[in-house]
């Protein structure tokens, strides 16, 4: 019995243990970064508004040259939803108020580039 | 005795005043875990700790009041962790914690549906704790201990191409250094034993290019009463009461929608179903909230644990 419970025991350990480094240790493959070219560059980018109150959605949108594009947007305050598009929606909360970055990364087999769009939430 | 009743005293106190201190539900990073017992143990010994959490929050808070917000539907997590407290001599005892987000999502409608889901290893918690005090007669104990949480998890967790909020992320991104002091007072001949804790956390910087953010610090007061129900059951009753300070941002401005204060009362049940070996189940139950500006606040969680303590002392040395 005690042998059964230390065995269940240990196990289930070992598959949090496990589970959590073949998951979290995956490594991205990193992309280097380039100066733009006629193959891969963001000439800019636009938000349907700067200045918003909290919970106010606006769209931003990139406007890029190359072909196979990936975007990565993120921002340092706020949510934004896209779909591995050039363009995301972008929303503030209340403990968001402030002028933020949204930043967009985009890469093909050139290389990467990015820009950044302040965005301030009232 | 005496001084037992006039230390409770004190930590009720504290878990009474302080209005405008400050409850975040869903901030970054590991969640409180443990089952509250501190104490330190044997020389040689092994306490193993296998727990899971899942919390819910879909409550927005203007201060002390709900508020309603279209946005936002709830936030929820599911996070397992593993702790090992080892007995180095008779007065250090060495703990470690890491746990995985399986799942650390927020629903939101845009005015679709849309879910943030975000998962991953969380931080690691290393502590060393010390036996300040140990009488025999009443059965006390007094352990002070500290602590670093370092960010070993990621703050890059994307989806569909967008990098998932900070307050999704399965990794605070920041150092964390800890105290905290734990007491108990036991007796065996009676069935009701009380024990405290008293902790606080720093945080640093988060360490990133793109961001620049700082956790507002932590700290908690718990009073536990536990009572034995009969040879195999233990329950426990801790009301807790957990304080934030508010988050800064660029040029150490603070974020004024951060930071609360949450007094949880926090039922446990003990099982010991075999040998050393004790099972436990715990909800978390806010009984008040005040937040600073309008934020999320947590709606309920629970925990299920397993623990044992494996003596590793040679036979040929007891």
């Amino acid at each position: 019995m005690k042998f059964i419970y230390n065995k269940a025991f240990i196990l289930a350990c070992l598959v949090l243990i496990i589970s959590s480094f073949t998951t979290s240790c995956k490594k991205d493959k990193k992309i280097e970064t380039v100066e733009p070219t006629v193959n891969l560059a963001i000439d800019s980018i636009v938000a349907t508004k700067t200045n918003v109150v909290v919970w106010e959605k606006i769209k931003i949108t990139a406007y890029t040259k190359g072909e196979n594009l990936n975007y990565l947007w993120q921002a340092d305050h706020g949510s934004m939803v896209g779909k591995d598009s050039s363009t995301v929606t972008y929303w503030g909360c209340y403990s968001c108020a402030g002028t933020n970055t949204v930043k967009c990364t985009v890469s093909n087999e050139y290389g990467s580039v990015m820009d950044t769009i302040k965005i301030t939430v009232k | 005795m005496k001084n037992v009743i006039q230390y409770l005293v004190v930590l009720i106190f504290f878990l009474l005043i302080g209005k405008e201190t400050y409850s975040q539900c869903c901030s970054a990073g590991n969640p409180v875990s443990g089952d509250g017992q501190q104490k330190s143990i044997k020389k040689n010994s092994l306490r193993i700790y296998l727990s899971f959490k899942h919390s819910y929050s879909d409550q927005y808070y203007y201060k002390n009041k709900k508020e309603e917000v279209a946005l936002i539907d709830n936030s929820r997590f599911d996070y397992s962790s593993l702790q090992l407290t080892y007995g180095i001599n008779k007065k250090w005892n060495v703990q470690t914690e890491l746990g995985y987000f399986f799942d650390k999502s927020q629903t939101v409608y845009i005015p679709e549906k849309y879910v943030f889901k975000g998962y991953g290893i969380g931080d690691l918690g290393i502590t060393a704790k010390y036996q300040i005090l140990s009488l025999v007669k009443p059965q006390s104990e007094l352990v002070g201990s500290f602590g670093l949480k370092i960010p070993v998890g990621k703050l890059d967790e994307d989806m569909n191409g967008v990098v998932l909020p900070i307050s999704l992320q399965p990794s605070t991104g920041a150092m964390k250094y800890n105290l905290g002091l734990y007491y108990s007072i036991l007796n065996p001949s009676k069935k009701l034993s009380f024990y405290s804790f008293l902790y606080a956390e720093y945080s640093s910087l988060i360490q990133s290019d793109f961001y620049y953010y700082k956790y507002g610090n932590y700290y908690s007061f718990s009073v536990f009463g536990k009572y034995k129900l009969s040879n195999r059951i233990y329950t426990v009753l801790q009301l807790r009461e957990e304080l934030r300070d508010k988050d800064k941002r660029e040029n150490d401005e603070k974020i004024e929608s951060t930071g609360s204060k949450v007094l949880y009362a926090a039922p446990q049940i003990l099982y010991n179903f075999y040998e050393n070996w004790f099972l436990l189940g715990q909800a978390d139950v806010p009984l008040y909230k005040y937040v600073n500006g309008h934020q999320l606040t947590n709606k309920y969680s629970f925990t299920f644990g397993v623990h044992k303590t494996l003596s590793l002392q040679k036979k040929s040395e007891v």
